[in-house]
C-alpha cells in the first residue's frame, strides 16, 4: 500500500492501518515496512467493534480483529468494503485504487 | 552384518522426499507468504511438497522389503512424517484460515462507525473526525507478527 501513495494522494485519501498490538509493536512494524500512515493500537477494541471486526479468540484464545477494509467516504459513512472470508487472502492496493475510483 | 563385498548403494535421491516437504513448508512462511500471488494459492509450495511426498512414498516402496529392519522403519517415518506435514499445510491453506466471523457482522455499507479516539504508532491521538472531508481507508489487521 505504501508504494501506492501517491495513488492515494491524488484520490484525496488517507489510510489508517488498526490491530491490538502494543504501541512499540506497531512502531516496530511501521519502521520495518516504512510506513508513513498511522498505525492505531487498538488493545481495547474501541475501533475493532466500533466496525464489528472482533474475531473472538482468533489468535491462541485471545481476540483480535478480522483482516478487513473498510473506506469511509468525506462524511465519514461506510462506502465500500471488503471482509475477506479467509485471512491469508487480502486486498490488494490496485482493488482499492479501482474501488475508489468507483466512488467518485 | 555378515555381508560379503559390501559394495556401496547408489545414493537414493527418493531419501530427500521429507526435506523436500519440509522446505516446501518452510519456504511459505518464510517466503512465498510475502507474495500476493504465491500467498492466495501455494502455487510453488504445493506442488514442491507433492513432490515430496511422491520421493517419500517412493522411498518407502522400494524399501517395504529391505533386508534391515532398520531402513524398513526409516522408509516408513520418512513417509509418515511427509504425510503429516502435508496434511497439515492443507488444513492450515484450505481450513483453517477460513476461520472468521461472519463477514455481515461488519460495518454495513452507509453506517457511520462510532467515534473513537486511539493513539498512533509515534504515540499520537488520531480521532475518525480528524478526515472528514477526506476519503479514508482503514485497514484491520490481526496484529502479531
Amino acid at each position: 500500500m505504501q508504494s501506492n501513495q501517491t495513488e492515494f494522494d491524488t484520490r484525496n485519501t488517507e489510510i489508517l492501518g488498526i490491530s491490538v498490538d502494543t504501541r512499540e509493536d506497531s512502531a516496530k512494524i511501521a519502521t520495518k515496512l516504512g510506513l508513513t500512515y498511522p498505525i492505531l493500537s487498538d488493545p481495547d477494541f474501541q475501533a475493532i467493534d466500533a466496525f464489528g471486526v472482533r474475531h473472538k479468540e482468533g489468535m491462541m484464545g485471545k481476540d483480535i480483529a478480522r483482516p478487513a477494509v473498510f473506506i469511509l467516504n468525506p462524511e465519514g459513512r461506510v462506502a465500500w468494503s471488503n471482509l475477506t472470508d479467509n485471512w491469508r487472502v487480502r486486498v490488494t492496493p490496485e482493488v482499492l485504487i479501482e474501488a475508489l475510483d468507483s466512488l467518485n | 552384518m555378515t555381508n560379503s563385498a559390501p559394495t556401496k548403494p547408489r545414493f537414493e535421491w527418493s531419501k530427500l522426499g521429507l526435506p523436500l516437504v519440509l522446505f516446501g513448508f518452510l519456504s511459505y512462511f518464510l517466503v512465498f507468504a510475502k507474495f500476493p500471488l504465491t500467498r492466495d494459492f501455494p502455487w510453488v509450495n504445493l506442488p514442491i511438497m507433492l513432490i515430496g511426498l511422491w520421493m517419500a512414498w517412493k522411498y518407502h516402496w522400494r524399501n517395504r522389503k529391505a533386508r534391515l529392519t532398520r531402513t524398513r522403519i526409516f522408509s516408513s517415518l520418512l513417509l509418515t512424517g511427509s504425510v503429516l506435514i502435508v496434511a497439515l499445510f492443507c488444513f492450515y491453506v484450505f481450513s483453517f484460515s477460513y476461520q472468521l466471523p461472519k463477514a455481515s457482522d461488519g460495518l454495513a455499507l452507509e453506517q457511520q462507525p462510532k467515534a473513537f479516539t486511539l493513539k498512533d504508532h509515534q504515540g499520537k491521538d488520531i480521532s475518525l473526525t480528524d478526515y472528514r472531508g477526506k476519503n479514508l481507508i482503514i485497514s484491520f489487521y490481526r496484529g502479531y507478527w
